[in-house]
């Protein structure tokens, strides 16, 4: 101890002395308080320190369990697998453990594992060990522990646990990360009720949405085009999702619908459908076109000149090469682009950094030229 | 007579800092409570399976890597070699060599068998004369340009005006990115539908572990005690500070050693200032005063996973330097955004990250020092008891290690990198030396640091490098 009885006495006594009694007194209760600080502080870190290396060396041989569990276990798993052996590896009687080691091994395997059979196999032991904890982790697990399940219901498409976690989306009340993987676990799993989620939630990214509708089979995506015609209004998050999602997998249930979103009156949505064109990389009325190309807006001429590009649409060769003088860096930088996609394309920005009276023209040309990679996005 | 009221005067001086320090501290106890539940509750969450899909996913931006680089010729070509094993979807990497006297474009054209590109660049920013561009063959998303030498803020500034995609990342030519970085990054980003204007992570001392081919292959301790103090500040810094500040959306600093970036907010905002030294957290604060001026709903954010790893200061001197620089940044851009201080229009930022900054961060060290020669000079003199002097001592140096030990504590629980109960010992061990020596140090050189903040110039921070990324 830092103060003995005798000290805190001398203590007092000068105290006294100097300051008088008052005063006095109140530096040498301010004096006790730190002293009793020390002790405290000091107390609180020797606790921090223990316990922290007792946590530690039991997460390091629990860590190390597993992996001597899983180095074992994995080469008789594999062959259990691929059908060379016929009864189950035995595993550790610990559910704790037992969890703990399928839980890796399985999410192994389901990125290296390519056949039916052997992805049947993967579901069964999936559901035979980790579906019933999932299930109880969604009722009982803490935050990071459900998000876990989740990932791990999704990934292992455990069909069981359908009704599950449609009933956990439906107690969320926090719209964070367990919400959104929530909604792509739900989608993963065919749940129709999402395709009135997809409507009704008005809050949800376009992002989100496309992550959702890329889950759906072509059976309930159909079931969304069919809802989207009957709803009289679709908000603009879902109607750009639908559109974008379309164009980047090429999905030909929703071709016409965007292309018919060419001619909406608002600009984003145009915008919206060319970009998803442009992916497409077709289009069934290229006349629509050069009403783009006269556009006061310079974001519908650039993608107006990528769409000539991404469609081969040789004929607008030329407005591409006017559209090197545009106003606009980016509309100049996506017409000299798009003119390489031509077969005769580098050979006319040759041609145009040394004939092209317009300065702009040439400067571009010799920069798409020669630098390549890295496509533009804007 | 007299003497009596110069020895009260003082005393009373002591302990009026005492209570500053005291408060000062528990500033910082209470963000380690609002840090702390947002770690426990993130702790165990499959940090891998978060971002599995976002590496295919269409909806990750396409992002424009900056590199500015003055002399970097002992690790970029690391730092490049790091970037181009990046599992990200679509990116590009800008390496800006800001007029360096050394090798480092020899280096990185040799290594990457870079070739000479024509330019027609769209200027946000007038930037120094760009002198040349090139492109590697073998990788075609790597990119150098040459121009010159205006400071760090001026290359980045270039770097901007060269890229291409809507997002931008700026890190230093002497530092590496873990492969998921710019995975984890971007996602608050994804997450909020672009809500999210500027996000940045936790970026970690390199020293002491062994990396081979630009990958850090095991993590250990440095033998060099200011390397190993520099890792107790940093988990300090990172896990209980920014964590604190991002949580009330007040946070005014991302490492300048990595962050990303909306580029059209940066471009609206001007871009890098170029005539501080402390261009990085100047930018925040601009960023954060736009938002607000704006009224919009835009947040910057910090994720507290480890991403970035950097070469620390190995010697005093090279320390000294940094520290000195970063304390000039500080001064230059709270004097700059003077008119935040208390200003409720700018809420949490005017009226808690400013005064923080201020009295906390910047005044701190000043204060520190006028103790130590109050109490040195009052022992010496007899003006204080000294049991008075050695019970404050002790406060300090139990308190101030207690939050390196909480910040020991945060790291273990969430990433425990380090991979031996014995690496916990040793931090525990610095952590209580701190206030002794590493403490003094750095509150002499971050007064040092407010003298020269008067005198203006942009500089790069000139740090002697061991390497401890080179493959050489």
């Amino acid at each position: 101890m830092v103060f003995s009885n005798f000290h805190i006495q001398e203590i007092e006594g000068y105290y006294l002395n100097f300051y008088g009694i008052k005063s006095g007194r109140w530096l040498l209760l301010m004096i006790m308080v730190f002293v009793w600080l020390v002790v405290g502080l000091l107390g609180i870190q020797l606790l921090l320190l223990l316990s922290l290396t007792s946590w530690k060396y039991k997460t390091i041989k629990h860590e190390q369990k597993i992996s001597a569990l899983q180095n074992s276990l994995k080469p008789q798993f594999i062959e259990y697998i691929e059908g060379k052996r016929s009864s189950e590896p035995d595993l550790p009687k610990s559910k704790r453990m037992q969890v703990a080691v399928m839980e890796c091994m399985l999410d192994e395997f389901h990125t290296t594992v390519n056949g039916k059979l052997e992805k049947e196999k993967l579901n069964d032991l999936a559901e035979k060990y980790l579906a019933s904890h999932y299930r109880y982790i969604l009722k009982n697990g803490k935050w990071a522990e459900r998000i876990n399940a989740l990932y791990f219901i999704e990934d292992f498409n455990l069909f069981s646990l359908r009704e599950d976690t449609y009933r956990h989306f439906v107690k969320l009340k926090k719209k964070d990360e367990e919400f959104r993987q929530c909604l792509r676990t739900c989608t993963t799993l065919q749940d129709e009720r999402m395709i009135t989620v997809i409507f009704e939630n008005n809050s949800l990214s376009v992002g989100l949405l496309k992550e959702m509708l890329a889950r759906l089979n072509d059976d309930l995506l159909r079931k969304t085009l069919v809802m989207g015609q009957e709803r009289e209004k679709i908000a603009d998050n879902v109607l750009f999702a639908v559109i974008a999602f379309s164009g980047e997998h090429k999905n030909e249930i929703f071709f016409p619908v965007v292309e018919k979103r060419l001619r909406d009156e608002r600009k984003e949505v145009r915008l919206k459908a060319m970009n998803s064109l442009c992916n497409y990389k077709k289009i069934s009325d290229p006349s629509i076109l050069p009403a783009f190309f006269d556009s006061v807006h310079w974001e519908e001429r650039m993608y107006a000149a990528k769409l000539v590009g991404a469609c081969k649409l040789t004929k607008y060769t030329r407005i591409l090469v006017n559209l090197l003088s545009d106003s606009e860096w980016w509309v100049r930088f996506a017409a000299a682009e798009n003119i390489t996609e031509f077969p005769e394309g580098e050979t006319l920005l040759k041609q145009v950094t040394f004939w092209d009276e317009d300065a702009y023209s040439r400067d571009i040309a010799k920069h798409v030229l020669t630098r390549k990679g890295g496509e533009t996005y804007d | 007579m007299t003497d009596f009221f110069f020895t009260r005067i003082l005393e009373y001086i002591s302990w009026a800092i005492i209570f500053y320090m005291m408060a000062a501290g528990t500033v910082y106890l209470v963000l380690f409570l609002i840090a702390s539940p947002r770690i426990s509750k993130e702790k165990k969450l499959n940090r891998h399976e978060q971002i599995e899909e976002m590496s295919i996913n269409k909806d990750t931006y396409p992002i424009s890597i900056l590199v500015p680089a003055y002399n970097e010729e002992a690790g970029v070509v690391s730092t490049v070699r790091s970037l181009l094993a990046l599992n990200y979807p679509q990116y590009e990497i800008i390496v800006v060599n800001d007029g360096s006297t050394d090798r480092t474009s020899d280096k990185v054209i040799a290594q990457f068998q870079m070739e000479p590109i024509d330019l027609a660049i769209r200027t946000y920013f007038k930037t120094g004369e760009i002198m040349r561009a090139y492109r590697s063959a073998l990788h075609p998303e790597l990119f150098l340009i040459e121009k010159k030498n205006g400071g760090k803020a001026d290359a980045l500034n270039a770097g901007i005006n060269f890229s291409h995609y809507p997002y931008f990342s700026a890190i230093d030519g002497d530092s590496i990115l873990e492969q998921d970085a710019l995975l984890k990054t971007m996602k608050p980003i994804i997450d909020s539908a672009g809500l999210v204007t500027a996000t940045g992570g936790t970026v970690r001392i390199a020293n002491g572990c062994k990396i081979n081919k630009a990958v850090i292959e095991e993590i250990a301790l440095p033998r060099k005690p200011i390397e190993i103090m520099q890792i107790i500040e940093y988990f300090r810094a990172f896990l209980i500070g920014r964590l604190g500040f991002s949580r009330a959306n007040i946070l005014l600093i991302i490492s300048g050693a990595f962050g990303v970036f909306e580029k059209s907010r940066v471009i609206k905002v001007g871009g890098y200032k170029t005539d501080t030294v402390g261009e990085d957290m100047e930018l925040i604060v601009r960023l954060h005063r736009s938002i607000k001026d704006e009224k919009s709903k835009q947040r910057i954010e910090y994720i507290q996973d480890p991403v970035c790893w950097t070469e620390a200061p190995s010697t005093l001197a090279s320390l000294r330097a940094q520290r000195i620089r970063w304390q000039r940044g500080l001064a230059e851009t709270l004097w700059t955004h003077r008119k935040m201080l208390f200003n409720p229009k700018y809420k949490g930022i005017g009226l808690f990250s400013f005064p923080y900054y201020l009295f906390v961060e910047m005044l701190s060290a000043v204060f520190e020092v006028l103790g130590y020669f109050i109490i040195v000079g009052g022992l010496v003199f007899s003006f204080i008891d000294p049991k008075i002097a050695g019970i404050m001592l002790l406060v300090m140096v139990l308190y101030g290690s207690l939050l390196s030990a909480l910040a020991v504590l945060l790291e273990e629980w969430t990433y425990h990198k380090y991979p031996t109960v014995g690496s916990i010992f040793v931090l525990y061990f610095y952590a209580l030396t701190e206030t002794f020596w590493y403490r003094i140090l750095m509150n002499f050189w971050r007064v040092q640091g407010l003298f020269y903040a008067f005198k203006k110039k942009s500089v790069w921070g000139d740090m002697e490098r061991k390497g401890v990324f080179s493959e050489e």
